[in-house]
């Protein structure tokens, strides 16, 4: 604060400002519409460099030569920048409360916040928060705005299989949203159980295993159909079949809302011991490319669920559909359907290649739900279920003993297939998003 | 001649003023700072902050990367900042933004010294070109934030020697065209910034960025693993494909 009111500093209005335009012909033509692509990019605006070239024909060579650069460079800066962040959070996260809701304990880091589970103060309402790590986030507009987008779009879906978000807040410059806590664990640990020796997951162990990494119920929650008193086996179709009901009925309400999950997978359904799935993590914002060219720590946990149209940039409802369908044939033969390390050949195999038959890893899987999830995973979008709807819809025929509806991509049909080249169909009719 | 001004219909600020422009919310903070207010101060600080983070972030030692938070490093600056504030008025003058950044600079140049000794980021020692670097550590670190999107195992070569590699290449560089690289591209300055902070005029400065950004792209096009190496996903699709039951 001040103390020297004599001073004559009132009489100056800020710094003498220099006026602009005779500093903008000084500069070159060309670097002044560089600086203002490189600086829409950096606003996120995703600038199109024909725009550039329409007008600015004059220099039309030159900005064919260097923005693309530009968008590569920037690119790179960003994805560099979020690996630091990344590795500066500590493992001892220093913060234990935001606004009134205190940090019970750390339920998982992801790719781009750490959940907590915690404590709302007043009403003692256990949520779980999920927090961007970085303080000083709340400064840099554009992961704040991707952040908060993330947090609205998801409170927008209702639905009881989709997790539900309350509140988005800032908090000393941290960003952080409040979400329903889950009593559950995720189908990758199912997956992981079951192939262990047993190949059984008992009621009790997910109960534990949900208090363990999550926490005690606060109501009770209520499924159309339970998990059997005994649990999941290896064997469990009716079960495994109503897990997909579930997920493909909350796709289908988020579709209906304008809204891809595109991030599919066995970690981001969880599954609470009365069989009740709750689909969570919503790819909001995300770009492929961050599952392409992410950070070391998660090589290709994304990019393995991952349509082959969206490896390409286009994807639409029959993307998640695809994603489910590779799910559910984890979930059923315990094997990923492409399980290779490396992110250029994964890329290479989910564009080329068919994974095994279900029913050739595990020949008991009964013929109508081998069909289901070979008519979710073609790799041609027109082939697969034209909606999660519909896939809720088949699903719930094969759990009621009915005939599915979907016809078996037959070895006629598929011999005819294959034996064109195969180039990649555009979607007939493409539901975009 | 058609005026570069010609473009997108402007939404918002308009790209050229976005960093540099003074509105009157930090001519009242700046005007209170003059006053030796410390809340103005802190206020001004926060404000450049994203900015000075993502400098101390480029210019950190790649070893001292994942040792040191730069929000240390910012806190420790921002110390300094609060004992200098009776000199804002004198120093400041041009740009209390590139005030900041100076303070963070010696801040950094410090740290580097301490923690890496003095043979390493010596400012003394060489003719300082920004505010105490080097010319090698630029380089190092450019080297090491462009070689951040190489995680390929299948890469031939791994990501420290490509880093290398790539850093001898860039220390071939006109130093000049380099740091204006460094300023503009990876701290995110603006034109008038980088010459202010090298020194130059604005219009050598405008004409060194775009000549060294068609250097970079011939340097990242002849070393291994860069351009070549990364063809967009699309393409590896529109070439025909079996597909193998």
């Amino acid at each position: 604060m001040t103390d020297q009111p004599e001073h004559a500093a009132a009489d100056l209005d800020g710094f003498p400002v220099v006026s602009d335009p005779e500093h903008i012909q000084a500069r070159e033509p060309l670097e002044v519409i560089v600086s203002r692509f490189a600086d829409a990019v950096r606003r996120g605006e995703q600038p199109a460099i024909d725009d550039y070239v329409v007008w600015h024909r004059e220099w039309a060579d030159e900005i064919r030569e260097l923005f693309p650069l530009i968008q590569t460079l920037e690119r790179w800066k960003s994805d560099k920048e979020v690996e630091c962040l990344r590795r500066n959070v500590p493992d001892e996260f220093p913060v234990h409360q935001v606004g009134n809701y205190r940090f019970v304990r750390e339920l998982g880091r992801g790719g781009m916040g750490i959940v907590f589970e915690a404590v709302q103060e007043r009403t003692a309402k256990r949520v779980a928060v999920k927090l961007l790590p970085w303080r000083f986030a709340a400064d840099m507009q554009h992961w704040k705005d991707r952040f908060r987008r993330e947090a609205a779009t998801i409170a927008r879906l209702r639905h009881r299989n989709i997790v539900r978000v309350w509140t988005f807040g800032t908090h000393e410059g941290y960003c952080y949203y409040v979400m329903q806590l889950v009593e559950g664990v995720s189908l990758d640990w199912i997956i992981r159980r079951l192939r262990e020796s047993s190949g059984l997951v008992y009621v009790d162990e997910i109960r534990r295993a949900g208090r363990e990494h999550r926490q005690v119920p606060a109501q009770p929650a209520v499924s159309g159909a339970a998990i059997p008193s005994c649990g999941l086996r290896r064997d469990s179709w009716d079960e495994f079949a109503n897990i997909g009901v579930q997920v493909a009925l909350a796709l289908a309400h988020a579709h209906g809302n304008q809204v891809l999950h595109n991030d599919v997978k066995p970690a981001n359904l969880l599954l609470e011991r009365t069989g009740h799935v709750i689909v969570t993590d919503f790819g909001i914002g995300r770009r492929v490319e961050d599952g392409i060219a992410g950070g070391e720590e998660h090589p290709t946990g994304t990019l393995r669920y991952m349509a082959p149209e969206r490896l390409l940039g286009r994807c639409d409802a029959r993307s998640d559909v695809y994603s489910l369908g590779l799910t559910l044939y984890e979930l059923l033969t315990q094997t990923p359907a492409f399980e290779i390390g490396d992110r250029r050949q994964l890329v290479q195999s989910i564009l080329s290649s068919q994974p095994r038959p279900v029913r050739e890893i595990v020949p008991e899987v009964p013929r109508a739900l081998e069909t289901i999830i070979l008519n979710a995973m073609a790799a041609d979008p027109g082939e697969r279920y034209p909606s999660a709807e519909a896939m809720a819809a088949d699903l719930m025929r094969f759990i009621n003993g009915q005939r599915v509806a979907s016809t078996r991509p037959g070895l006629f049909r598929r011999a005819l297939h294959w034996s064109t080249t195969w180039t990649p169909r555009r979607p007939k009719r493409p539901p975009r998003l | 001649m058609n005026h570069p001004n010609r473009g997108p219909p402007a939404s918002g600020r308009s790209a050229d003023s976005s960093p540099d422009e003074i509105d009157q919310k930090t001519t009242d903070l700046i005007n209170r700072v003059i006053r030796k207010d410390r809340e103005a101060l802190a206020e001004l600080f926060s404000l450049y902050r994203p900015r000075l983070w993502r400098m101390v972030n480029f210019r950190l030692h790649p070893r001292l990367q994942g040792r040191i938070d730069p929000d240390d490093v910012l806190q420790d600056a921002w110390i300094m900042a609060v004992d200098r504030i009776d000199y804002f008025l004198r120093d400041a003058s041009h740009s209390s933004f590139i005030w900041f950044r100076m303070i963070v600079n010696q801040t950094l140049v410090e740290l580097h010294r301490r923690h890496l000794g003095a043979e390493k980021r010596n400012a003394a020692r060489d003719v300082p070109i920004s505010g105490g670097w080097t010319s090698e550590s630029t380089s190092s670190s450019m080297a090491f934030h462009l070689c951040g999107h190489l995680t390929s195992p299948s890469s031939a070569v791994n990501r420290a020697e490509l880093a290398k590699q790539l850093d001898t290449i860039l220390q071939g560089m006109n130093e000049i065209d380099r740091e204006v690289l460094a300023l503009r591209h990876f701290e995110e300055l603006t034109n008038s910034e980088t010459a202010r902070v090298l020194n130059m005029s604005e219009q050598a400065a405008s004409g060194r960025y775009i000549r060294a950004l068609g250097r970079l792209k011939q340097i990242l096009e002849i070393v291994p693993g860069f351009l070549d190496d990364q063809p967009p996903l699309g393409e590896l699709l529109r070439k025909p494909v079996d597909r193998k039951p």
